[in-house]
């Protein structure tokens, strides 16, 4: 069961893990000169601004995943990367420590997955474009067909999978491959009920908002760091603001993000800091409460069907596209090498799925341990200076603390690296003993 | 309001004309992909420009030899233009390749493209050498 020169496949979803699977698909196929017909069904045009032509999610692409699309060969042109950081600055309610890129070099990028903020679309043509549009387009270059239509049904019929959209006749392939987005409730239940045992992966509520500062105050206020924030507030894991071009990009994680939580962020004297002068918060900014993946699908794969992204497994919190980038070329490697049965994904597709997930536990683990910084204001007082101290060292000196406080913020390294990284005796010494020191100081 | 693209400076790391990026016999921890310009790769003697290898343009990736062993560089790279440039980790890297091998594709092709080009001018070379000799002895 394996893709031979003729076959067809078909992916529903044209985010980066649908159109990451063909471009990796096409090209392997290349490599070995097999003709391979390839089909991306995605009805949204990212070129509309707004929530329309948006996947819904921070828009930040990490240091590791900048590097390995360059090392592909997929270079991020400027019309793409809105801004770059080179820096993050955590904030908590005493003070902030700012934390530089291990070669002050600009490795992250920040970009916009639809066209833009709501709002924006008064100019025409955009000065940027969108992540998702540019992947899409490179994907079409390379020989995928985009099928600007919805998926209404899903069947199988002697083994085959049978797609039938929009004014279209059923259509027979050999592989379909599942890239639908968390939020596309729609598609994912046309897979459920194809009954070969998948159920959409767990979830929970971020928001998001894109946030008009003016291209001035960004870079006055934010620079190129991504400000993140260690506040003491219920349900919240994460929130950072983050430089994009005329915009900042608030992203808020953790468990039921309601309103009230986000009017106690924007309250927090540290997030006003970072908030232009005299500035009052839109009533109405071009936002959304996407879900995000906090738990993996079940079974994600049978004969000739197979699930990538969002739909299948993605990093806790972070670097979802990374996640899809990695799925994307192990399963184009499978199909094409291997083969396209259950049997051929269990063996060569779901040990890259598997890794996150193990990784994934750690992460929850390990987000619960900065629950303990968050809530306990000498640990937190601790770990401030231990980050100064490591800022102050010379050049070339190990900042075990900085270091993963970087991973964690970039999603560079997996969560195993982090772990390694903030339990390490010589990490546990250190901030023990700025504990004592500030103990000390306290008491005295 | 009206909008731009206000990139100052794209991803990774501008030089200057004429700027130095590595030289020979410096420990080398990365290699490099080329986002904007012309990189020339030479080699050194006595801290001038001996020979020019070759010149380098957006896409290519350089500096590979030393990320598969503790070897130092053995050319020197410099900026022809004004050049922007993203560098590869090597620890990352190695790591990459060995979740996914396939990574190491292009790397493989680029260096294989390199030796391709310089086994060219090695024989090209020794043909200008035995032409000369020919000529000295008639």
């Amino acid at each position: 069961m394996k893709l031979a020169n003729g076959s067809t496949v078909a992916i529903v979803g044209g985010g980066p893990g649908g159109t990451l699977t063909a471009i990796f698909l096409l090209d392997l196929a290349q490599q070995l000169r097999r003709q391979l017909t390839v089909d991306i069904y995605e009805p949204k045009r990212y070129t509309c601004t707004g929530p329309t032509g948006c996947n819904m999610c921070g828009g930040v692409i990490s240091e590791s995943l900048i590097q390995m699309l360059a090392t592909e060969g997929i270079l991020l042109p400027d019309s793409v990367v809105i801004d770059t950081i080179n820096a993050y600055i955590l904030h908590t309610d005493f003070e902030a420590a700012r934390i530089d890129a291990p070669r002050q070099e600009m490795r992250i990028a920040t970009i916009f997955r639809g066209a833009g903020p709501k709002g924006s679309e008064h100019q025409q043509p955009l000065p940027w474009q969108s992540f998702d549009q540019y992947l899409l387009d490179m994907a079409i270059a390379k020989g995928a067909r985009l099928r600007e239509v919805s998926v209404s049904a899903l069947r199988l019929e002697e083994g085959f999978p049978v797609l039938i959209a929009h004014d279209q006749p059923p259509l027979r392939y050999d592989l379909l491959v599942g890239a639908v987005g968390i939020n596309q409730k729609k598609s994912l239940q046309l897979f459920e009920g194809l009954n070969f045992g998948y159920y959409r992966p767990k979830t929970t509520r971020a928001y998001v908002a894109e946030l008009y500062y003016g291209v001035e105050q960004v870079q006055q206020r934010l620079g190129h760091a991504m400000h993140v924030f260690l506040l003491n507030i219920p349900h919240l894991k994460f929130a950072a603001i983050t430089p994009k071009g005329h915009y900042a990009t608030l992203v808020i994680l953790g468990d039921q993000i309601d309103q009230e939580v986000v009017d106690r962020f924007f309250a927090a004297p540290e997030v006003q800091k970072c908030l232009p002068e005299g500035w009052s918060i839109p009533v109405k900014p071009c936002h959304c409460q996407p879900s995000i993946v906090i738990g993996p699908a079940k079974k994600p794969f049978t004969d000739r069907i197979v699930m990538v992204g969002d739909a299948s497994v993605s990093r806790l919190y972070k670097d979802g596209i990374g996640s899809a980038y990695r799925m994307a070329k192990r399963l184009a490697y499978t199909a094409l090498a291997h083969g396209v049965s259950g049997k051929d994904f269990q063996k060569y597709y779901w040990p890259v799925c598997r890794t996150l997930l193990w990784d994934n536990r750690l992460g929850h683990l390990l987000f619960a341990f900065d629950n303990l910084f968050r809530t306990v204001p000498l640990l937190r007082r601790g770990m401030m200076a231990l980050l100064r101290r490591e800022r102050c060292q010379a050049e070339g000196t190990a900042c075990p603390l900085s270091s993963a406080f970087w991973n964690t913020f970039t999603g560079s390294a997996s969560y195993w690296h982090i772990a390694r990284e903030l339990l390490h005796p010589m990490t546990i010494w250190k901030l023990l003993r700025e504990l004592l020191l500030r103990n000390k100081t306290h008491s005295s | 309001m009206l909008f731009r693209n206000s990139v100052a400076q794209g991803l990774g790391k501008l030089y200057h004309a004429g700027e130095l990026i590595f030289r020979q016999g410096e420990p080398a921890d990365c290699c490099y992909v080329i986002l904007e310009g012309q990189v020339e790769m030479s080699v050194e003697k006595d801290g001038a420009c001996w020979l020019r290898l070759e010149t380098l343009e957006k896409n290519e990736v350089f500096g590979t030899t030393s990320l598969f062993g503790n070897t130092p560089r053995i050319l020197t790279a410099r900026a022809l233009v004004e050049t922007r440039l993203l560098t590869i980790d090597q620890s990352g890297f190695l790591q990459w390749v060995h979740d996914d091998p396939t990574l190491a594709m292009r790397i493989l092709l680029s260096m294989a493209s390199q030796s391709h080009r310089l086994i060219n001018q090695i024989v090209q070379l020794q043909q200008n050498i035995s032409e000369h000799d020919n000529h000295v002895t008639t």
